[in-house]
């Protein structure tokens, strides 16, 4: 089947069979971007947004896009790149395998949450898994991310 | 070196890559397959042992698209290990890519590519394989002499001794002593005993496991894979492929996590074959429930301890024996089971005896292999649990038995000599070693003396401190290599080339630190190429903590050497002798100090000016170390036991780390801090379990739980300052000494907690809430 | 997943004749299903059919089948009158990108031992209207093997301010719980559910007895009310924890989360 939909602000004519998910499908699409860590729909790598929601792109049926807005990292290069300025500056990017999903989901934080203390910034990123981290250094970088930006 | 004016060095610049990865530019093995390679898919043993009797591939073959099909009957059979270690291995040669025997629920049995997934899978739901079940050995405390032999095939071999008996299930074993551990112990004013059980543990890096491989114009065999050791995958898959080496080329892209779970060849050999049987190229990536039920785990270990110690508090015995669990295969038997002791018992070198010796067997499980801590960590946990105890015992402050009994600066330890990896060790004494900072430091972090230890924070909660000391190595000594070249190019820019392996770690990074500080330019004036065994010189890979140390030192090798090659060229350039050009910050000076020319001018000199004096001006260092330096550190954990649940909650932890000199300071604390989340998995939450039938039921995220962010507090690192002379600027490594101490200082925090002692690992509730209705808590 | 057919329903009447005649499969969020499910011959999407919505009607609230976790977590409506009980008990379910997926009704009609879902609605006193039988309570609709071919339509639970607290004990914060338990003082009286027993949430019919409708019961009620739990229910093993374990930590968390909402 075909789908029409908005990617990363460009309309696109995706063809899929029934049944795929959404990961898959932008995978093929050449959006590498969006990583596959799970079978399980835990990991969170694969986050992208949906009408500016964050979602699992492997588990959302890829045909539910029609006449959606999808954008991954690359669809917000520039605010991506603002937060990823904070992010390397911590160390925090190593293996940067969970960091465009993660990096995504923290942009879609930003919109969602008004003033998270840490306690919220780990309870919304919580489905965004990180092996090499420990995690402490992405909240160093969150946290003055989140400063900066409301100076 | 003047440690206040380092430029490059000391440093917390970006990692190299950083800005491209979270961008996510396409940079991993699966982001960079060629788009038309064969989908390669393994079919899988649902069994725990067993003989196949047949495959049946008929209808698979007739699936549109299909390319090929390979079982054990195509493939030449050639024993070999799938260790990532120099040569020769300390790991049997006790595998083949595909055999007529299964040994574990997920072995592979058939190798099915084709043009794409769907018709992979679909093929692969046609075979049909028939099997004569085998008795499995699924507890490793009845593995050895065990009626049921797992590997009782004549073709396979060890490549020195180190005590392999496969009739009896035995992978490997070793033993060592020093004095007389059983009089000492029986002349001891106190013994402490115990047993003390660590799980499988898996690595769950990010990325799952990739290669994919193509012949190129020249007919060779091109693999680039999701590895840590390119150079021995291009070995080992030589040597399994009987292919010449000059004929295979390996490349490592961005990898997504290591840990140890890619210091092997993982799935490199069956899209080779692919491409070797086809001529076409071939991917294969690995879904997650395969990474979890057919790559590698962390050995499981029983480990018992006996401790012998005057009434003052000295240590005077120290009996350590081990049973270790290598899986169906012996990849890193022997080398995590010696680094058991190599890496914990040097902590307390005073004592008059010590003992260390056990067996890793082979049971119908999931293969193990190497992981971060390599036995140093399970190691940690039965040894630091047992000072501890020894402490309770003796009515004694545990930071004060640790302080009285600890190694330090200037001293060694008989097991440095005696155990080594896989052979003998290497003496060794301690030129940096800054415990007494860590813990005096890391005590003041977590208020230890300021705060009670223990204190009853609500109904049924419990809060408490407990700590342990842990060390690890740099590299192995004389038996780790790594190299590095530099080039210098027009406009006074340097290539440097290594076989160094970043995993995400940011080696790339500080390596190019390294060279910038030595060379005296900015750090952008290098460019940095690793980890192809095509273009850049030898290195072992990224494993036993030795890239900072060991590939660090042969960049500062290379650009010392190149600083001289500078010197001579431009000394012919303008007559003088070498001797007479002095460099500093990329300028040449004679002898006056007269400015004679710059790097930058040079390097267009000597590219285009200096008619038949032109020359490319490289340089190669070259580096195995004669020590492994040990990083060492104090941890401390503070948590919260709900005694009604027995669930723990780790408030705080806090590590103070004596690595030398960090090169960047940001990427040391955030190893450190990794290597603890890891720690407090295996402590908490890990745990590898099995059905009764040997198949894997963590097998996917939903039932192997790693910790998630909320299920950690407060992360605390801080480093000493020290300094290892024999290191790269100072510098000692980092990359496992973080995971060494939370299972200890977990256990120990809940034994200060509630006087209860726990043995095995992980702390679950259950677990827990067990072990304190047992004692009547 | 491999659908052989994919159905968008316009009506609720397609989705049902689809399930009905063709035995199809419904996707709510699918966000399970597609873990468990390979293959569908036919598949149902019932996104089309408007009922994703939250709102008073009289003196329920209704949610409609598809409404998603994360709207239940965010809801004004929802946090006016149960503050942030719904957060607490949903947050713990992977995280927000799942919880954006995954609905009311595909949680409910999984009938899963492990939903922290059902323990809280089944405490609430939650009311399916299901298509197309008709109103029933969340209680039967749990206890029932098999409803034949059906949609739930919307859930309810009263609109006025419900004290109730949920409690919880898991390995990792956002795994499956080991056991969860949800108490609410509803107008008829103490509700307890106790779910992941592992099987699927049960009222503790005995301990919401001898609670009866005391708004603030006193320890020694609570505690014997909580004993009373743990010997009604029955408890298994499975990969996390023993039948034990859970006995033990029933009357516990069940205490607990009277203590919690009684405060």
């Amino acid at each position: 089947m075909k789908i029409t939909c908005t990617i990363n602000k460009e309309q696109k004519v995706l063809e899929l069979q029934a049944g795929e998910m959404l990961a898959e499908v932008l995978r093929r699409y050449g959006y590498t971007e969006v990583k596959v860590g799970c079978d399980t729909g835990s990991c969170g790598l694969c986050t992208v947004l949906v009408d500016g929601k964050p979602v699992l792109s492997c588990s959302y049926l890829a045909h539910r896009a029609e006449g959606r807005t999808i954008t991954t990292i690359k669809g917000k290069e520039k605010e991506a790149a603002e937060f990823a300025a904070f992010l390397t500056a911590e160390g925090a990017d190593q293996c940067g395998f969970c960091s465009p999903g993660f990096a995504l989901t923290v942009l879609a934080m930003k919109e969602e949450l008004a003033h998270p203390n840490e306690a919220d910034i780990r309870h919304y990123l919580a489905g965004n898994l990180c092996r090499c981290t420990g995690y402490e250094g992405q909240m160093r970088a969150i946290h003055k991310y989140l400063e900066a930006r409301h100076e | 070196m003047n440690r206040n004016t380092t430029k490059n060095v000391q440093k917390s610049i970006p990692k190299i890559d950083g800005q491209g990865l979270v961008l996510g530019r396409p940079a991993f093995t699966e982001d960079l397959a060629p788009q038309d390679a064969l989908v390669v898919r393994l079919v899988r043993s649902p069994h725990a042992h067993a003989r196949i009797r047949s495959i049946d591939t008929s209808a698979a073959e007739q699936v549109p698209g299909i390319a090929c099909i390979l079982t054990w009957k195509d493939v030449k059979r050639i024993a070999y290990t799938r260790a990532g270690q120099g040569h020769p291995e300390p790991s049997p040669h006790d595998k083949f890519i595909l055999d007529e025997y299964v040994r574990y629920v997920g072995d592979e049995v058939a190798i099915v590519a084709g043009r794409d997934l769907a018709c992979v899978n679909k093929a692969m739901g046609l075979i049909k394989v028939d099997y004569e079940i085998l008795p499995a050995v699924l507890d490793f405390e009845t593995a050895a002499d065990n009626p049921a032999v797992i590997h009782p095939e004549p073709d396979i071999h060890e490549m020195f001794p180190i005590g392999f008996e496969p009739k009896r299930n035995i992978a490997a074993a070793y033993k060592m002593e020093v004095g007389p551990v059983a009089e000492v112990l029986a002349n001891s004013d106190v013994v402490v005993e115990g047993t003390w059980y660590t799980q499988a543990q898996n690595h769950m890096a990010m990325e799952v496991h990739t290669a994919f491989t193509y012949l190129d114009l020249h007919g060779r065999l091109n693999v680039v894979s999701s590895t840590q050791n390119p150079f021995h995958t291009r070995r080992l898959l030589g040597q399994a492929l009987a292919l010449p080496l000059k004929q295979i080329r390996v490349q490592k892209p961005r990898i997504g996590g290591g840990f140890g779970a890619k210091q092997t060849i993982h799935v490199e050999p069956y899209a080779a074959l692919v491409t070797l049987a086809t001529g076409k190229p071939a991917k294969i990536a690995l879904t997650r429930k395969e990474v979890f039920e057919a790559t590698f785990t962390r050995h499981q270990m029983r480990i018992q301890v006996r401790l012998g110690a005057d009434t003052e508090g000295k240590l005077r015995a120290i009996d350590m024996q081990v049973l270790s669990n290598t899986g169906a295969y012996g990849e890193h038997a022997l080398t995590v089971f010696m680094v058991g002791g190599s890496k914990t018992l040097p902590l307390y070198n005073k004592v008059q005896a010590v003992a260390y010796g056990g067996q890793v067997v082979y049971t119908n499980q999931v293969s193990a292999g190497a992981f971060r801590g390599y036995g140093a960590v399970q190691g940690n946990f039965a040894l630091e649990s047992a000072m501890d105890e020894l402490a309770h015992r003796l009515g004694m402050d545990p930071i004060a038995l640790r302080r009285k009994n600890m190694i330090g600066e200037g001293e060694t330890s008989e097991v440095f000599r005696i155990m080594g990896e896989g052979s003998e060790g290497v003496p060794m004494t301690i030129e940096s070693c800054k415990l007494e900072y860590c813990i005096a430091r890391g005590k003041e972090l977590i208020r230890w003396d300021t705060e009670p230890l223990v204190r009853q924070v609500g109904p049924n909660r419990i809060r408490a401190k407990g700590m342990a000391i842990a060390m690890q190595g740099s590299g192995i000594p004389l038996i780790d290599m790594g190299s590095a070249t530099l080039e210098l190019q027009d406009d006074g820019f340097f290539k440097l080339h290594m076989g160094a392996t970043d995993l995400g770690t940011g080696s790339d990074t500080i390596l190019a630190q390294i060279a910038a500080e030595e060379l005296e330019v900015p750090v952008e004036d290098i460019v940095v190429y690793a980890s192809d065994t095509d273009h850049t010189p030898y290195d072992v890979g990224a494993y036993a903590s030795s890239t900072t140390y060991v590939s660090g030192n042969a960049v500062v090798q290379a650009a010392q050497r190149m600083k001289g090659a500078l010197r001579e060229a431009v000394a012919e350039k303008y007559h003088l002798k070498a001797e007479e050009v002095q460099y500093r910050q990329g300028q040449f000076y004679d002898e006056q100090g007269k400015l004679i020319t710059s790097l930058k001018q040079f390097s267009f000199d000597t590219l285009y000016h200096n008619g038949a004096q032109m020359k490319t001006i490289t340089a190669t260092g070259s580096y195995s170390g004669e020590k492994s330096p040990p990083p060492y550190m104090a941890g401390f954990a503070e948590i919260e036991v709900d005694t009604e649940t027995g669930k723990i909650d780790v408030i705080e932890y806090v590590a103070v780390v004596d690595c030398g000199t960090p090169i960047n300071p940001n990427l040391a604390r955030i190893q450190v801090e990794g290597g603890l989340l890891q720690g407090i998995g295996m402590a908490l939450c890990e745990d590898v379990q099995y059905s009764e039938g040997g198949h894997l039921l963590t097998n996917s995220l939903l039932h192997y739980k790693v910790p998630g962010r909320e299920d950690v507090g407060r992360l605390t690192v801080e480093f000493a300052e020290s300094f290892e002379p024999s290191g790269p600027f100072g510098a000692k490594s980092v990359a496992e000494i973080g995971i060494d101490t939370p299972p200890a200082a977990i256990a120990n925090a809940l034994r200060n907690a509630t006087g209860v002692r726990i043995y095995e690992l992980p702390l679950t509730p259950p677990r827990v809430l067990r072990a304190l209705r047992a004692a009547g808590t | 997943m491999e659908f052989h057919q994919l159905v968008l329903a316009q009506t609720i009447e397609e989705a049902y004749e689809a399930v009905k005649d063709r035995g199809a499969t419904i996707l709510g969020g699918a966000t399970w299903l597609r873990i468990t499910a390979k293959h569908l011959d036919y598949a149902v999407d019932i996104s089309d059919l408007g009922l994703s919505y939250i709102r008073e009607t009289g003196d329920r609230i209704e949610i409609g089948a598809t409404t998603t976790l994360r709207s239940l977590e965010t809801d004004s409506l929802l946090a006016s009158r149960y503050g942030g009980l719904f957060a607490r008990t949903l947050g713990h379910i992977v995280g927000v990108q799942l919880r954006n997926l995954s609905t009311l009704g595909g949680s409910l009609a999984g009938r899963y031992g492990f939903s922290d879902v059902a323990t809280l609605f089944l405490a609430l006193g939650a009311q399916l209207d299901i298509y197309p039988s008709g109103l029933m309570n969340l209680e039967d609709y749990m206890a029932a093997a098999d409803h034949g071919p059906h949609l739930i339509r919307s859930v309810s639970i009263p609109a006025h301010p419900v004290p109730a607290a949920f409690q919880t004990i898991r390995i990792t914060h956002s795994d499956f719980p080991i056991l969860n338990v949800a108490a609410a003082y509803t107008n008829r009286g103490w509700r307890i559910a106790v779910g992941a027993r592992p099987g699927r949430a049960q009222l503790a019919k005995s301990a919401m007895q001898a609670l009866g409708t005391e708004a603030k019961p006193g320890a020694d009620l609570i505690a014997r009310a909580a004993q009373l739990s743990a010997e009604e229910l029955g408890f298994g093993k499975d990969i996390r924890a023993d039948e034990e374990y859970r006995k033990t930590v029933c009357p516990v968390l069940v205490r607990r989360a009277v203590e919690e909402a009684s405060r």
